[in-house]
Parts: structure tokens; C-alpha cells; sequence
């Protein structure tokens, strides 16, 4: 079993939230092979924005298998769960909702097996609390 | 693969299942459409029903304004962005004359509700009438932002918001408590000091 670490610099490029929005993407996470075979992913996501008159903060985290679609192009079906705050002024409320993401993966050729570097393009969304992020990004595989 | 697909297609059942907070989060809990209906059963000196109707959008300095007809009455509100408004006209008695000082809109109810948060608004006035100068006070407070489930009429509704209003004006104060359901609205109203209670009974909202 050996671990591949995906580090990724997502650049946040549009969501159907309102303008003003802060969000961070964070490093893709990081995957477990297993047998030379499986690849598990993992992947956080964390967002910040103000929405009418109160902030909204999402954390979420999911898990996900890789399948190669080409050589070069996987996709990454993933499903975890996110913790939503929303506060206005002193009051907040939290909740837990899934999350849901794709992600496609570019990743170009290399001598190594090990090391690979790569373009991402991630769609995190759930329709039934109003969000949909969409990012690219660039990372590596170690 | 066949396992990953199940388990997926299983976790997203479960998680897709009714989730409290995902429907506080997208519902309406002040639905205003014309057309939209709710009639409540009051309980007071004597029992009867009243009818709430929103019955037109009338634009008033600039702004639109949905009519709602309460039993007769018709009182104004303002859908803004995060929040609705109510418009209440202020009068005092002077030697059996009424003197009007102006219309405010009070912060009637913060969209979504977020529980445990509370809000307040202070209107003062004052006008010179025949040489007598005049003043009104009229405030707003809204506190006790609670989520809870309430049965009315054997119909459980869940994710509901109470909140306690206690309108100043002059002197004379009113404490009422409100109840909101999601995408439903008012469902129960209570004042204590008058033993008066509206509760829900049948709406009719339009798409």
C-alpha cells in the first residue's frame, strides 16, 4: 500500500454564489493505492462569502475513487459531507449536508511512475443548500 | 467497482434523505405571492376565523409593497434582500384630532432566521401641532430566535422558527410570539397578556 500525495493550487473561477465571494480551495488532498490498483482520493473544500445580510462558511471533506477515463484523463467521482455555518452578527447556526464532486484530471507524461504533474478541473455542488463551485488547478503526484 | 458503486449510490441515499438543515437553509419562511391565502383559527373572548390574503404589489414612493388583506385590514410588506419589512403609519391624539407623523418600515422578520439572533429598530418623532410640539416613540424588538417542531390541528411541522416581538409605542407595549414554518410562513401567532392565540388551519400558495 503506498500513499500518493496530491498537491493542488486550485484557482476558484466561478460558482453559482454571489459576488464578493471569498473561497479557498484547498490542496487536493491525497490518495492511497493499494495493490499498485486502487486509488482512494480525498479532498477538502472550504468556503467563505457573504450572502444578503449573513455569511455562510463552508468545510467539507469526501472521498473518492479514480477511474481512468484515458491514458492521460481520469475522473474522480467523490461524495463526503460538509459542514455549513451560517452567522448574522452574534447568532449562527451550523448543519451538515453531502457534498458532492467531480473532478477531471489531466496529468502529463513523465519518466517517473512516481511523480506526475497535472491540470484539474473540480465541480463541487449541492443543489439542495444552494451551492456550486467550479475550480481549476495545477498539482502534483508524488 | 461494483462495491464503490454501491456504496456511493447508497451513501448518497442516505445523505440525499430529508436533511433539517439543508431545508432551513433554502426555504422561504415568508412566502408572499398574490393570490397566496392562509386562514387561521383565533381563539379569543369569542372563536372564529380570520383570513390572510395577499392581495396586490403596490408601488409607494419607489417601492413595492405586497397588500395583505388580515380579516379586513390591510397592512404592507416589503420582500428586500435578506429581510422583510412591514409598513406601519404613526398617529397621536391631540384635543380628539389625529396627527399623523409618518410612515416607518420596521424590520419585521431577518431572512433566513438564524437561531438565537435578535433585532431591534427605534422610530422617534416629533411635530408641532397648534403650537404644541408633539413627539412620538414607536419601537421594535425581536428576540428569542428559537427553532423547534410544533403540531397544530394534528399537522406536525417541523424546522419551524418562534420568535418573540415586543412593539413599543408611547407607552403602551404589545409581546407577541410568532411561529414561521418553511415555505409555508405564519403558522401560529400567540399574546399572552390578551389570551389571544391565531393558529394555522389551511393555506393555499401559488407556484
Amino acid at each position: 500500500m503506498s500513499i500518493i500525495l496530491l498537491v493542488g493550487f486550485n484557482l476558484f473561477v466561478s460558482s453559482s454564489v454571489p459576488q464578493g465571494t471569498v473561497a479557498i480551495d484547498t490542496p487536493s488532498g491525497f490518495a492511497l493505492m493499494i495493490g499498485g490498483k486502487y486509488k482512494v482520493n480525498y479532498d477538502l473544500l472550504a468556503a467563505f462569502y457573504n450572502k444578503d445580510n449573513y455569511e455562510v462558511r463552508f468545510q467539507g471533506i469526501s472521498l473518492g475513487k479514480e477511474l481512468l477515463l484515458a491514458k492521460k484523463l481520469s475522473i474522480l467521482p467523490e461524495i463526503g459531507i460538509a459542514k455549513v455555518d451560517r452567522t448574522r452578527e452574534s447568532a449562527s447556526e451550523s448543519g451538515y449536508s453531502p457534498l458532492f464532486i467531480v473532478r477531471f484530471a489531466y496529468l502529463f507524461s513523465t519518466e517517473s511512475s512516481t511523480f506526475q504533474i497535472g491540470f484539474s478541473l473540480r465541480e463541487a455542488f449541492n443543489e439542495k443548500i444552494g451551492f456550486d463551485f467550479l475550480d481549476f488547478g495545477i498539482g502534483f503526484r508524488m | 467497482m461494483k462495491k464503490l458503486v454501491l456504496t456511493s449510490l447508497i451513501l448518497v441515499l442516505a445523505l440525499g434523505c430529508k436533511n433539517s438543515f439543508a431545508i432551513r437553509m433554502t426555504a422561504d419562511y415568508f412566502p408572499v405571492k398574490v393570490g397566496n391565502i392562509w386562514v387561521f383559527d383565533v381563539k379569543w373572548e369569542n372563536n372564529y376565523q380570520i383570513k390572510m390574503e395577499v392581495k396586490d404589489i403596490e408601488v409607494k414612493q419607489g417601492d413595492s409593497l405586497f397588500a395583505v388583506d388580515v380579516g379586513g385590514e390591510i397592512y404592507y410588506f416589503e420582500r428586500k434582500s435578506g429581510m422583510v419589512t412591514k409598513t406601519r403609519e404613526l398617529f397621536t391624539t391631540y384635543e380628539g384630532e389625529r396627527v399623523y407623523f409618518g410612515t416607518v418600515y420596521e424590520p419585521y422578520l431577518l431572512l433566513p432566521p438564524i437561531e438565537g439572533e435578535n433585532w431591534e429598530r427605534e422610530f422617534n418623532f416629533s411635530s408641532v401641532y397648534r403650537g404644541e410640539t408633539l413627539e412620538k416613540k414607536f419601537s421594535i424588538l425581536v428576540d428569542s430566535v428559537t427553532q423547534t417542531s410544533l403540531i397544530i390541528n394534528s399537522v406536525n411541522y417541523e424546522n419551524v422558527y418562534r420568535l418573540r416581538r415586543t412593539v413599543i409605542e408611547d407607552n403602551d407595549s404589545i409581546v407577541e410570539y410568532e411561529w414561521f414554518a418553511p415555505d409555508i410562513g405564519l403558522i401560529k401567532k400567540e399574546r399572552p397578556a390578551d389570551s389571544l392565540v391565531w393558529e394555522l388551519v389551511s393555506y393555499q400558495l401559488n407556484e
